[in-house]
């Protein structure tokens, strides 16, 4: 309950867990675990391996990890290695697409298991009057083994149609930004981080049938995904793969040439130098992670993807700093305390002075500017 | 303009954060030893911790309130802990900060004592952590010690050692004899 409203404040209900599913069903749980990146506890995007441990990551995740430490190890076993070891794990991101799919399917069909069992329990338990003469009647019918599990299933199967209803090609609203997006691709699409392309309407939805049609029965999980990264497929498969960027050391570099930096790659060259080098590193670890993604991004998303790093990053810092300054502030109030009488004590007897010797205008007025300034002053 | 807006996305330490909230509250800690969360809801960048004193050591019996600040680029780097009041022990500094190789990044090691393989990353968890904190209340590290006075007195006169804990829980209970 509590998390639930924190999590309403936040306005991201996305969260994800393995503790979504129901306690006695632990082989889900862990096999939910075992989708998930450790770094960042979602489930995998675009997942890589090293090359020289065999753990796997979100390809974001790790290069940002052996961006970060002076020591390129792997964050789970510390064996050492490198950006070059990182290799796709294309088995692993078809799993997890397909996970993805079937989560909440999943989820859905274990809740409702529980809640049967408990509702059974529950008749089993002291109602015994009002279910008998239900069963009493069935038996005369023809169903007469099913009877008891038919009383269960009878509120289930209201649920269960509603929830077809949804499953075609309904849209809802995504919690996070708002757009219209097909029910079944709602949880793809915020584990995404919302890409903007989405079906306006009824256009979309036509699309989505004929990509639906064109993938047909047991398509492969790319095809559903072609759709978004078309304006790349069809740049790639006319010229070869995409390389990885090359790494920048900045300090050798004169203000000029980063620029230069940021300005073949068309990225903002606004801020300091510290930002351009932050945003051009940045750029890199996403362009080369989004080259491990079957489902890679157009240049422009990601570059949408990069402003939103940075946003995010600004606000986090402003915020954290705010809130600091207000705990400090406080504090420093607080023990300042008597200091800051002292020079309002002070303050006073100097304008006292003054206004004797000047004009003699109401003291009671002069009290409030004073001690304004003072605060001023200390603060 | 700061805790009122709603904030419609969130930074990859945000959510982490989030699902390491929702676990924590979900699961709950191994046998209850400990409880964590944000001091407020609208600021996930600073929690609280309430950690139960081993039992069978002589914090047993004690509620030890831990401030666990966050940095935005978690879990990258590591949070920092700090007891408040702070708590007599080897590894904790006057001040309430603990001092345990978990917390610590592989690049920063004044003492060059650590090893690196029990150093933070980003695979680490707050309640991994938290766990570690526990089990160094049990076990004090005297070869990095925080506290001199506390290690000398540990080394040399366990008994009074025991005794200043003890009373630094009274203390804090406010249980006066």
């Amino acid at each position: 309950m509590d998390l639930a409203s924190a999590l309403a404040a936040t306005g991201s209900d996305d969260v994800s867990d393995p503790s979504d599913f129901p306690e006695n069903f632990g082989d889900l749980r862990t096999l939910d675990r075992t989708l998930r990146c450790p770094i960042c506890k979602d489930l995998f995007n675009a997942p890589v391996l090293l090359a020289t441990c065999g753990h796997s990551f979100c390809s974001l995740c790790i290069r940002e990890a052996l961006k970060e430490g002076e020591k390129k190890e792997c964050p789970a076993c510390r064996i050492p290695t490198q950006e070059s070891s990182i290799k796709k794990n294309i088995v692993l991101e078809e799993s997890v697409e397909a996970y993805k799919g079937a989560r909440s399917n999943v989820l859905f069909l274990a809740n409702d298991a529980v809640s049967r069992k408990r509702r059974r329990e529950e008749s089993a338990n002291g109602t015994d009057e009002t279910p008998r003469p239900k069963r009493m009647k069935r038996q005369s019918s023809d169903h007469v083994l099913q009877s008891v599990d038919e009383d269960d299933e009878r509120p289930e199967e209201s649920e269960d149609s509603e929830v077809e209803i949804l499953d075609s090609n309904a849209l809802v609203d995504c919690p996070i930004c708002n757009h219209k997006v097909l029910v079944t691709r709602i949880n793809a699409h915020i584990d995404a981080g919302c890409p903007e392309e989405q079906l306006p309407s009824d256009k979309g939805k036509g699309k989505v049938q004929w990509a639906k049609l064109l993938a047909g029965p047991g398509g492969k999980t790319g095809s559903k995904f072609g759709r978004r990264g078309a304006g790349g497929d069809t740049d790639r498969s006319s010229s070869p793969p995409p390389r990885p960027l090359a790494k920048v050391s900045y300090h050798t570099l004169s203000n000029k040439q980063v620029r230069m930096l940021l300005q073949t790659q068309g990225l903002a060259e606004t801020g300091d130098r510290k930002q351009w080098e932050q945003r051009h590193a940045q750029w890199i670890t996403l362009y080369n992670a989004n080259l491990d993604s079957s489902k890679a991004k157009s240049t422009d998303q990601l570059k949408r993807d990069l402003d939103k790093w940075e946003r995010l990053r600004a606000r986090d810092e402003k915020e954290k700093e705010a809130r600091m300054s207000r705990v400090d502030a406080k504090g420093y109030e607080k023990s300042q305390n008597e200091h800051f009488a002292k020079l309002i004590v002070q303050a006073r007897a100097s304008v006292q002075g003054k206004s004797n010797g000047t004009l003699v205008k109401g003291e009671a007025e002069s009290d409030k500017p004073i001690e304004i300034s003072s605060d001023v002053e200390t603060v | 303009m700061l805790g009122g807006s709603k904030k419609t996305q969130s930074s990859t330490a945000l959510r982490r954060l989030m699902t390491e909230y929702k676990q924590l509250t979900t699961h709950g800690a191994p046998d209850g030893m400990f409880t964590a969360g944000p001091i407020s809801e609208d600021n996930f960048f600073e929690w609280e911790a309430l950690i139960q004193g081993p039992e069978g050591t002589p914090f047993e019996g004690g509620v030890f309130l831990a401030r666990l600040t966050f940095p935005t680029d978690y879990p990258l780097s590591p949070f920092k802990m700090k007891f408040d009041p702070a708590i007599f022990h080897p590894n904790i500094y006057p001040n309430g900060e603990v001092c345990i190789s978990i917390l610590h990044t592989p690049g920063d090691d004044p003492h060059m004592y650590e090893l690196s393989s029990e150093r933070w990353s980003p695979v680490q968890s707050i309640e991994k952590v938290v766990l570690s904190v526990i089990s160094m209340l049990a076990e004090p590290n005297l070869e990095s010690g925080a506290n001199i006075d506390c290690c000398k007195l540990y080394r040399d006169d366990r008994s009074e050692y025991e005794r200043r804990v003890k009373q630094m829980i009274r203390e804090q209970l406010g249980i006066t004899e």
